[in-house]
């Protein structure tokens, strides 16, 4: 068994210098409606416009006033099968974040519970976005649709965030997420939509304009348990 | 032992020995509704879509695929049948992917087979594409396309094996038309000097080709594969029986 795992994020991958190294997957689920102009985002290991050292860097690609955002997955395959549908965590340090020249924007942060065999989007994820300074959300994705659980203003670059999931209630979902070692919130979720099948990932979305906009990542963990 | 043999055992005697819970091998009959979640492909498979290198011009167009009831006349079982989402006449295709992940780490780089039938194509050209197959030597951990890939356009039911670098493509051979229920099977065969790709229909060969160029792949793992066009039409591709890993 598999049941935790461990990358810097600052290793090249020797297959394809396009890459996340081969514990990895990469993919984009496809949008919900019929939209023709979508943005994406996708991840490599790079230098950090931060400070210099390799990262995971997102770069997010599409227009202006884009009709829909897709969401976009990396997912370790090591802890996959044995983490699937157990209580959960992962954990990352965001090491720099910020928008582009035009305001362009990466929203990006962590996942537990993905599930990516679907052709819609699954998962609970916590999003920082860095408009108007910085803040965090706390969503629940139901095949594409949306749920804000929580939102709020907290972070900075260098922030070690931490998402789990307690599956021990079974009537329930715990979702926690700490910075820097200290809660920051905690939601229950008790709906007949939580989500107890899906494994731990990052994420992105590109949201406006053109330019370049930062979300840079490293020391990634996850694994089973809190 | 030949060489594929013997790749095979010393991965398959490395996973004992590490205590890797691994398979080398999967089979899926693609009918089976994933209990998880209704538009999944079940547990065992990941799916998504690669943005393609370079500017992309818009609309798009992306894929999606699910278990569904096939649509072919007189069938009424459950299949994998690939979707278009987005607009008529696209600038730019978004290459989809479902891929088995209970083999992914075994298989990665190591001589490797996928087998899937092609149960039901269909299209008119100009209405909808959709050009879907197989892949060996997929690599998902990259932003692009690498990949080894034999497709079957739904305008025609002809056919093409392209390797892509970095979505950049290169059109090894070609041939058709194919016909519904076509048995479709491809390999690829890693050397250190060379990559034969080989792919076989009903069990007899089709066609073979022999990598030696520097831009062989030869560090991914076997996939399904789709890219399409919406038009004014429903075009269809669906597979069932399907299997893969590592050996030929």
């Amino acid at each position: 068994m598999t049941t935790s795992f461990i990358d810097s994020l600052t290793t090249i991958d020797i297959n394809n210098s396009n890459g996340l190294g081969s514990n990895w997957i990469q993919g984009t689920v496809a949008p919900n409606s019929a939209n023709n102009n979508v943005n994406g985002a996708a991840a490599k290991i790079a230098v950090a416009t931060k400070d210099g050292l390799n990262c995971l860097a997102w770069q997010g690609f599409g227009i202006s006033n884009p009709l829909e955002v897709t969401r976009a997955y990396a997912i370790p395959i090591p802890t996959y099968f044995d983490v699937r549908g157990q209580s959960q965590y992962v954990k990352c340090t965001n090491i720099k974040l910020a928008i582009g020249s035009d305001s362009s924007e990466l929203t990006s942060g962590l996942m537990v519970q993905f599930y990516g065999s679907t052709n819609t989007f699954n998962g609970y994820m916590f999003q920082l976005f860095p408009t108007s300074g910085r803040g965090w959300r706390l969503y629940r994705a139901n095949n594409t649709i949306f749920t804000l659980l929580n939102s709020g203003t907290e972070g900075v670059d260098g922030d070690i965030w931490k998402l789990s999931s307690d599956l021990s209630n079974s009537s329930q979902v715990t979702l926690i997420v700490s910075r820097n070692g200290s809660t920051l919130v905690t939601y229950i979720d008790t709906s007949s939509s939580r989500l107890n099948y899906g494994s731990p990932s990052l994420y992105c979305q590109f949201d406006n304009n053109g330019a370049i906009a930062y979300s840079e990542w490293r020391t990634f963990s996850c694994g089973i348990g809190l | 032992m030949n060489f594929a043999e013997e790749i095979y055992y010393r991965r398959y005697l490395n996973d004992i020995i590490s205590g890797i819970s691994l398979d080398s091998s999967i089979i899926d009959p693609l009918n089976i509704v994933d209990t998880n979640n209704s538009n999944g492909l079940g547990y065992k498979w990941i799916q998504g879509n690669k943005p393609p290198g370079g500017a992309i011009n818009f609309p798009v167009d992306t894929m999606t695929a699910s278990i569904i009831t096939s649509t072919k006349p007189g069938d009424g079982q459950l299949c994998l049948s690939w979707k278009i989402s987005g607009a008529v006449n696209p600038q730019t295709d978004w290459r989809g992917f479902a891929l088995p992940l209970n083999i992914y780490t075994v298989c990665l780089g190591q001589t490797q087979y996928i087998q899937c039938t092609n149960i039901y194509t269909i299209g008119t050209a100009g209405q909808g594409t959709i050009v879907a197959g197989l892949a060996v030597q997929f690599y998902a951990a990259a932003q692009k396309v690498n990949a080894y890939v034999f497709n079957i356009n739904s305008d025609n039911h002809n056919w093409l094996l392209i390797r892509y670098n970095d979505d950049v493509a290169v059109t090894l051979a070609s041939g058709g038309p194919t016909a519904d229920g076509d048995i479709f099977r491809m390999t690829s065969q890693v050397f250190p000097s060379q990559n034969i790709i080989t792919v076989n229909k009903n069990n007899s060969i089709l066609t073979s080709y022999t990598d030696t160029s520097v831009s062989r792949l030869n560090y991914g793992s076997p996939s399904l594969w789709a890219y399409g066009f919406s038009g004014n039409g429903s075009p269809k591709h669906e597979w069932r029986t399907f299997s893969a890993g590592i050996g030929l």
